[in-house]
């Protein structure tokens, strides 16, 4: 008996498995055309959404960085704020106060970045007042860095 | 729409060509159906590009890979089906008993060597263009082929071809 090689066995066998195949579906075309329909209404939802996911970062970077919303007893400060309100009564003159801010940059840092170097900081101050009969004075303000806030107490 | 120029005529010419070869991939004929049309829709928007090429080879590789990618996620370990397959009414009982058994050879494959196997030998491509198609070495695709070979043939799915073709020779 000749011996078949399996390439020919599998050829033959690949034949036999396709007989039955069923006649080609009247409504291939059609069903093509929509999947095609459908991919470029999917892309197109795809890149709207990008868009509109891009815009609300966008707006949202925008936002954080110029807009203001209203803290109790303060008037409107920037929205990283806290709600918290302003308790400087004056007992410590503002010029003290902004040295202590000036002072707290100068050898600050964080995440290892130094502040001198990235922060053109505005400082949203909560607390700013001598207790204790005048022996402490007390310190609480917010600043922004780049990266992030960071609420300070003295 | 002049990106669509040849691309009906090609669906029409090769459609069923595209149909057998889903079929050996996936051993379900409307399953296969849907692997084509799938594959043409992807081809479509680079029609213009991969006509003036070899675009059938394109929507088979398209094929290839989107069959592989439904298969790693929907049948992955799945075990070989004990119905028969679709078959025409006239078949005798030997030759469906035949069919289910090589059906289920071919099924049990690992998905690699039967992607090689029916390219090799449905699609005669050679090893060189499986190679470059499935984006593996020559060597790759050799040992592939020599193994899903080996277990057709410890399996005995290709016993009763070899026997039915050296009795007709």
């Amino acid at each position: 008996m000749d011996v078949v090689p399996d390439e020919v066995a599998v050829r033959s066998l690949f034949d036999e498995l396709t007989v039955g195949q069923p006649d080609a579906p009247p409504d291939r075309q059609r069903q093509v055309w929509r999947r095609i329909r459908r991919q470029r209404m999917a892309r197109v939802v795809a890149a709207l959404a990008a868009i509109a996911a891009a815009t609300v970062v966008a707006v949202g970077i925008g936002t954080s960085a110029t807009s203001f919303a209203p803290a109790s007893g303060r008037g409107l400060v920037p929205v990283w704020a806290l709600p918290w309100p302003d308790h400087r009564n004056g007992s410590v003159p503002q010029s003290v106060l902004d040295g202590a801010v000036r002072a707290w940059r100068d050898d600050a840092a964080i995440d290892g970045t130094p502040l001198k170097a990235t922060s053109k900081a505005e400082v949203i101050w909560y607390v700013g007042q001598k207790v204790a009969n005048g022996t402490v004075v007390v310190v609480i303000f917010e600043t922004e860095s780049k990266t992030r806030q960071k609420l300070m107490t003295r | 729409m002049p990106a669509s120029e040849g691309f009906e005529d090609f669906v029409s010419a090769r459609g069923q060509a595209l149909q057998r070869f889903g079929y050996l991939l996936t051993s379900d004929w409307a399953l296969a159906e849907d692997l084509v049309q799938t594959a043409l829709s992807r081809a479509y928007p680079r029609w213009s590009r991969i006509q003036s090429e070899a675009p059938e080879a394109y929507v088979r590789k398209v094929m290839v890979n989107t069959w592989s990618s439904w298969w790693r996620r929907r049948w992955r370990g799945e075990l070989p089906a004990a119905s028969l397959p679709d078959v025409t009414g006239h078949d005798p009982y030997a030759a469906i008993d035949r069919r289910q058994a090589v059906t289920s050879a071919l099924t049990s494959l690992p998905h690699r060597q039967r992607l090689v196997l029916v390219l090799r030998y449905h699609e005669d491509l050679s090893e060189q263009q499986v190679a470059e198609l499935l984006g593996v070495s020559i060597g790759t695709v050799k040992s592939q082929t020599s193994k899903a070979l080996a277990r057709l043939r410890a399996g005995g799915a290709l016993d009763s071809y070899r026997s039915t073709l050296a009795g007709g020779a």
